[in-house]
């Protein structure tokens, strides 16, 4: 789609949180990317010639930080961010990507797994610099899927078997990310905009055929 | 530079949408704030005997799709307009993935870092027994998000259904899995309970465990060995 070829290519994580630990684990192993860096609240560790996400992963569990990390050397949260990677994962908290560090921004994909990383100024910023951004509110959507998942089995009382939840997150992943992606071609604006031309004509139907509007 | 409020991003991403779209003016006001917001007192007492006033919301931002739907974060710099944010950010994430949900969010102004687990269970059960009037899986369902756990939901269900005098597990998700929740959601009990000690020469981050065995994970990845369509970059 872009032309990048993930495989052995590089990659850094912002927030080493719950989202942040998955995706370490999971574009390591499912992509083949290579993790360099990592930071929590308290800073961040760097390896170039690459981190072994699951002993990483063990370590933050462990000692509840990343400082120390054998083997690497130490990062700050806003060094990480400007580093030269194929792809970035914002994965802490909002307001990180604004109007005063965007133009040192390096990536060519930011996939933001936290909501609002990324200021309105610095979007335009990353856009004129061709940093393909997967938003925040596609990027993360597995997370309430999977919530919704669950709610309907409760309501059930009937739990599915678990390669029909992985069948069923990924249709519903790959239909959304293919609809934002078709409408970022079509109407030539940043996915972001893209996503909420999609997501909020469908929420503005719905008020209209209620009669709310 | 000029104090930073996600709500105000939040309305200048959907005032661009809108022009875009040509809203009528009803509709784009009606998107550009919650429906429903309640902000509330949460006493608790704390491990020292004195009590404590937490202050708690809930913002339940648009329901035309469905029940509201959104995560409770406990952070110490919560501010009501990062919760309106977060549950606008909500209403268009179950819009784009197209699940029958709106947006809602939750959240406690509190430091989960230096609070005790009775404290934070006293918590958990104060803030549900606020907002019991307010959810319901036909209404609007909570989740983990910032700093809030499978634990945290476990407590919140169990207040829940006591006063309701019923079984509701579908009032909350994230739920810990014995309790009706999923096993994909927290990285920690994932890693405690299924993968016993990394060991040196085996690559897989899945430990010895079989294929059919492994928790989804919180994202549009399958675990199949072959990236989730979402994901031919190339």
């Amino acid at each position: 789609m872009l032309g990048v070829d993930l495989k052995g290519k590089t990659m850094a994580i912002q927030g080493f949180g719950n989202a942040g630990q998955f995706a370490a684990l999971l574009a390591h192993e499912i992509l083949g990317l290579k993790l360099v860096a990592a930071s929590d609240s308290k800073g961040g560790i760097l390896n170039p010639r690459g981190l072994d996400p699951r002993q990483v992963v063990e370590y933050k569990l462990k000692k509840g930080s990343l400082q120390g990390f054998p083997g690497a050397d130490p990062i700050t949260n806003e060094q990480l961010l400007e580093m030269e990677v194929t792809v970035l994962f914002p994965a802490a908290l909002e307001n990180v990507i604004t109007d005063s560090n965007a133009s040192k921004v390096r990536c060519r994909i930011s996939c933001e797994l936290a909501n609002g990383p990324t200021t309105p100024e610095a979007d335009e910023i990353l856009h004129a610099n061709n940093v393909f951004v997967i938003p925040d509110f596609l990027a993360n959507a597995g997370g309430v899927t999977v919530s919704y998942f669950e709610q309907v089995q409760n309501t059930y009382n009937f739990y599915w078997p678990l390669d029909e939840v992985h069948r069923r997150l990924d249709e519903k992943m790959s239909r959304a990310f293919h609809g934002v992606y078709q409408m970022h071609q079509r109407e030539k604006v940043n996915m972001r905009q893209a996503a909420y031309l999609v997501s909020v004509a469908r929420v503005a139907e719905a008020c209209k055929l209620r009669g709310w509007v | 530079m000029p104090e930073f409020n996600p709500f105000k991003i939040a309305q200048a991403q959907l005032d661009a949408a809108a022009a875009r779209l040509g809203l009528d003016p009803a509709t784009h006001e009606l998107l550009r704030w919650p429906q429903i917001e309640f902000k509330f007192t949460l006493p608790v007492e704390m491990d020292d005997g004195r009590t404590r006033i937490f202050h708690g919301y809930r913002v339940q931002y648009n329901s035309a799709r469905g029940p509201t739907k959104g995560g409770l974060r406990w952070h110490p710099e919560e501010t009501i307009d990062t919760v309106r944010a977060l549950a606008a950010w909500m209403t268009w994430k179950t819009a784009v993935v197209d699940i029958p949900l709106g947006g809602g969010k939750g959240g406690v102004t509190c430091n989960p870092k230096e609070m005790s687990e009775r404290e934070k269970q006293r918590l958990a059960r104060a803030y549900m027994r606020a907002v019991a009037r307010i959810l319901s899986v036909s209404k609007d369902v909570p989740a983990p998000d910032v700093y809030t756990t499978p634990q945290i939901m476990a407590w919140m269900m169990d207040e829940y259904e006591v006063l309701v005098g019923e079984h509701h597990p579908g009032v909350i998700t994230g739920k810990p899995i014995p309790l009706g929740g999923s096993e994909w959601m927290n990285m920690k009990s994932w890693w405690e309970n299924t993968i016993p000690e990394s060991s040196p020469g085996n690559p897989s981050p899945w430990g010895g465990r079989k294929a059919g065995e492994m928790p989804p994970p919180a994202g549009g990845f399958m675990l199949s060995g072959k990236p989730a369509k979402c994901w031919g970059l190339t």
